[in-house]
């Protein structure tokens, strides 16, 4: 009996490290994409991961983790491509050499989205700086991201535009830390504001969804951009896959696709490619 | 060749040296006891000579060979087997706690069942084989201890106080028992013990260890006769006196070297008598305290402030009341005169 | 209250509706903990009794380096294992960040402190004369580390559940290092975290519902085995 038993043992072990090892030598070439959570949590790179590893028999990790610290890996060369929406940051890390080339993908945008009963009144307006001034005056708690992603990045800029410079120092301004999804959550349920992207907030939307109530604002434009990592940060950098996602992105056939994208699941389209909007 | 020597073996423990042995042999099928109150290194020394514990100085040599530390001493140790105070028998069957042992020294399957039920049947624990060391009473622990001793074919058997635990009828039975083994497989034996019957019993030498040192060696017969030294008379139970406190009546009546410092007088020289022939000086004591020890009777007489011990057949104790006055009488030859610590031979 | 009955329900189904990737999550998750937890074992399970038996200078660094590593805490180890692994990092050359193997260092650094800590106190709780009785049965080093592991066995299959426990539970390093990609090195904890970020607490609460479970298997057998040696 006992024989049995470590022989089953045995035989467990040695199957799981055959598995375990055998998907670490396949011999697919491997790309390493950092995006960010938003980005995956929206859904689109499960479509379009697929089709880019059929067409180019690559295999593509993709890492989600916020703006700064994809723009951080791939400074390090740790990545070899990033698909990113933080344009300061993104000019930055260009223009201290660490990407090869930038280009448009597409853009979706950002939405005000907060309590139904709206206690300071953002509902009836246009102008988003307004509305957060509104927000600060009436004292309405609002939850931050807080955690440098490029939704973090643009609420900053935004602030900046309004009376309070630094939202931070007043109380009703909270930090969740986290990603879009969980800071949804956090302003639905403290009856807060918050600033959402678009995608995210339809991915959500269920029952007793956060309502939206402000959009259209040229200030909440979200562009995401594909930037190749410069191959000279490292050697392993898979400069010719990067290349390759790439132009897959920017191919029209994908573009098309990615224009598409939500009208079946959510009644409108969450990003609109821009791909053929020459880089300023 | 000798099964075992020893010379100038000393092991230190903390900076203390708790075992100083000179030289020490043991001849092959020799048995050797080794005695001493708790603390004299006795222990110390039989696990220096199973190679448990290691010497700070000194070399040893086994049936002609030298110990060498490393590897080799592991085989070198499998030559022994030890049985110590307690069983300390593996978490599992009877049976196969013997098994494992035979195991470690390469004996092939068959051989190993055949010796299993051997030694479980010579020492009546046959029906115990598949039992678990916790369903086992301490005696019946103790014989599988000494099976899978025996089952090894040691060369040499160290066995450290094994009946110390057990209580008197199974420590009779098992020793009883274990002498027999030893007298038909005739093996080297090294005993520590603190009971001198049992030290008669089964060796035919004895050392008597005090402080880390070989105090005295030989036949028992031989150190009662010539303890060498006052704690090797302490030891066996003799009293000692300090010259300065000797009463009168010794001085009187016996004749004593001038440079002795100390005298001990073995309690059979002591004996209690009802007539006076005239013949050997008596005189009177209160009897102080009544014991019963290893087989024999003492008698603890109260004369002039000292306290000597007198030995009695133990079916007289009962005989005597604690307070009353006996006459007794004193055997020169019984008595040992002590220098400087060591006995003066005359 | 009706989020929580809802996502019980969708939890449940989702569980029992045999849905595919619910399996391989699970599945993967079994074989890592797993394998890390055998290695810390075959590395732990020496270590702890020669760390508890043999006396060397140096000796009771090593124990207390060993305790404080049983409370540091796992994003920690996921930490330096990550700076270790990634391209930038010494090992990069390996290509290991990202991957199953990366998760099994990881848990490996967090699982063997706790295992070497629970050895050398289930080897110094033994009857000290076992040790010497061991030695004087002629055993060498291997075979005296077998039969001290054997007399010992109740206590380490504690530790063995203790780390796997550790290791099946651990959320912080395992998304760190293995970047939770789906398919490869997603797990039963780090595909909760995502499913909580993404919103979906049904599914997420799925994840926690079958972690509760091994959990409560764990813990019946370390009742078991408890039970099992207070008996005697």
């Amino acid at each position: 009996m006992k024989y049995l038993l470590n022989s089953i043992l045995l035989f467990l072990i040695l199957f799981s490290l055959s598995n375990i090892l055998s998907s670490c030598y396949n011999n697919k070439s491997t790309l390493l994409l950092a995006t960010t959570t938003s980005t995956e949590n929206s859904g689109l790179l499960d479509i379009l991961t697929p089709i880019f590893e059929k067409d180019t028999g690559l295999h593509i990790k993709i890492i989600a983790v916020g703006s700064g610290a994809a723009l951080r890996m791939g400074s390090r060369g740790d990545v070899d491509v990033l698909l990113v929406h933080s344009e300061d940051a993104e000019k930055l890390f260009m223009g201290k050499g660490f990407g090869f080339d930038r280009h448009h993908v597409m853009y979706n945008d950002f939405i005000l989205v907060g309590p139904a009963e709206d206690p300071a009144e953002i509902n009836e307006i246009d102008d988003v700086i307004e509305a957060l001034n509104k927000i600060a005056q009436s004292g309405s708690k609002f939850i931050s991201r807080g955690d440098a992603s490029g939704t973090h990045v643009r609420e900053k800029l935004l602030w900046s535009y309004t009376k309070i410079k630094s939202p931070l120092d007043e109380e009703w301004y909270v930090e969740s830390g986290q990603g879009m999804g969980a800071t949804l959550t956090i302003t639905k349920e403290t009856g807060a504001y918050t600033l959402s992207d678009r995608g995210t907030w339809l991915a959500m939307r269920g029952e007793d969804h956060l309502p939206l109530l402000l959009e259209g604002d040229a200030e909440m434009l979200n562009r995401y951009h594909v930037i190749t990592v410069n191959p000279e940060l490292h050697r392993a950098v898979n400069i010719n896959g990067a290349k390759q996602f790439r132009d897959f992105l920017l191919k029209p056939s994908i573009q098309r696709l990615i224009g598409e994208y939500g009208i079946e699941k959510y009644g409108q389209s969450l990003f609109t490619p821009n791909a053929e909007i020459e880089l300023k | 060749m000798k099964a075992l020597t020893f010379e100038n073996i000393s092991v230190y423990r903390s900076k203390r040296q708790v075992l100083c042995v000179p030289h020490l042999e043991i001849a092959v099928g020799e048995r050797l006891a080794l005695l001493g109150p708790n603390g004299s290194g006795k222990s110390t020394l039989l696990l220096v000579g199973a190679l448990l514990l290691d010497i700070s100085a000194g070399s040893m040599t086994l049936f002609g060979e030298p110990i060498v530390n490393g590897r080799l001493k592991i085989l070198q140790r499998r030559n022994f087997a030890t049985v110590l105070q307690e069983p300390a028998l593996l978490d599992m069957t009877v049976e196969r706690n013997i098994d494992t042992v035979l195991k470690i020294h390469h004996i092939p399957h068959f051989e190993r069942q055949s010796r299993i039920e051997g030694w479980l049947s010579r020492l009546g624990i046959m029906h115990l084989a598949k039992a678990m060391p916790h369903q086992l009473s301490g005696g019946e622990a103790q014989r599988v201890a000494i099976a899978r001793a025996f089952s090894t074919q040691p060369r040499i058997l160290f066995l450290d106080e094994p009946f110390s635990s057990l209580d008197p009828r199974t420590r009779a039975e098992l020793s009883g028992d274990l002498r027999g083994l030893l007298d038909s497989e005739a093996v080297t034996t090294l005993l520590v013990t603190h009971d001198l019957n049992e030290s008669k019993l089964f060796s035919d030498r004895v050392a008597i260890m005090n402080d880390g040192r070989i105090a005295a060696i030989g036949s028992l017969e031989q150190i009662e006769q010539y303890p060498s030294t006052p704690a090797v008379s302490d030891f066996l139970g003799h009293t000692l006196i300090k010259r300065n406190q000797l009463p009168n009546f010794f001085a009187d009546n016996f004749s004593f070297p001038d440079a002795c410092e100390c005298i001990s007088v073995n309690p059979e020289g002591v004996k209690i008598i009802s007539k006076d022939y005239g013949i050997n000086p008596v005189n009177s004591a209160t009897i102080h305290a009544i014991q019963a020890l290893n087989g024999s009777g003492r008698l603890i007489l109260n004369f002039e402030g000292i306290l000597l011990v007198s030995k009695i057949p133990l079916e007289d104790v009962t005989n005597y009341v604690i307070g009353s006055l006996v006459k007794f009488t004193v055997d020169a030859h019984k008595m040992s005169f002590f220098r400087h610590n060591k006995i003066i031979i005359s | 209250m009706n989020l929580l009955l809802e996502a019980i329900h969708e939890a449940w189904s989702l569980i029992f509706s045999g849905d595919r990737e619910i399996f391989d999550i699970t599945f993967r998750t079994l074989l890592i903990a797993g394998t890390s937890t055998t290695i810390s074992l075959i590395i732990g399970l020496p270590l702890g009794i020669g760390l508890a038996l043999m006396r060397f200078p140096g000796r009771s660094w090593l124990v207390s380096l060993s305790n404080a590593g049983t409370g540091m805490p796992p994003v920690v180890a996921g930490l330096f294992v990550s700076i270790l692994l990634w391209r930038s990092g010494p090992l990069g050359s390996l290509g290991l960040i990202y991957s199953p193997i990366a998760i099994i260092i990881a848990q490996v650094v967090i699982a063997t402190p706790l295992i070497i800590a629970i050895t050398i106190a289930a080897v110094m709780s033994l009857n000290p004369v076992i040790h010497l009785q061991i030695r004087a049965m002629g055993a060498n080093q291997i075979q005296y580390v077998f039969l001290i592991a054997r007399e010992a066995r109740i206590p380490l299959l504690v530790a063995v559940m203790a780390g796997f426990g550790a290791v099946v539970s651990e959320v912080g390093a395992s998304l760190m290092v293995g970047g939770n990609l789906s398919g490869e090195t997603r797990v039963l904890t780090t595909a909760a975290v995502l499913e909580v970020s993404k919103g979906r607490f049904g599914t997420a609460l799925a994840y926690g519902l079958i972690l509760i479970f091994f959990v409560i298997i764990i813990a019946a057998i370390l009742t078991n085995l408890q039970q099992r040696s207070q008996r005697k």
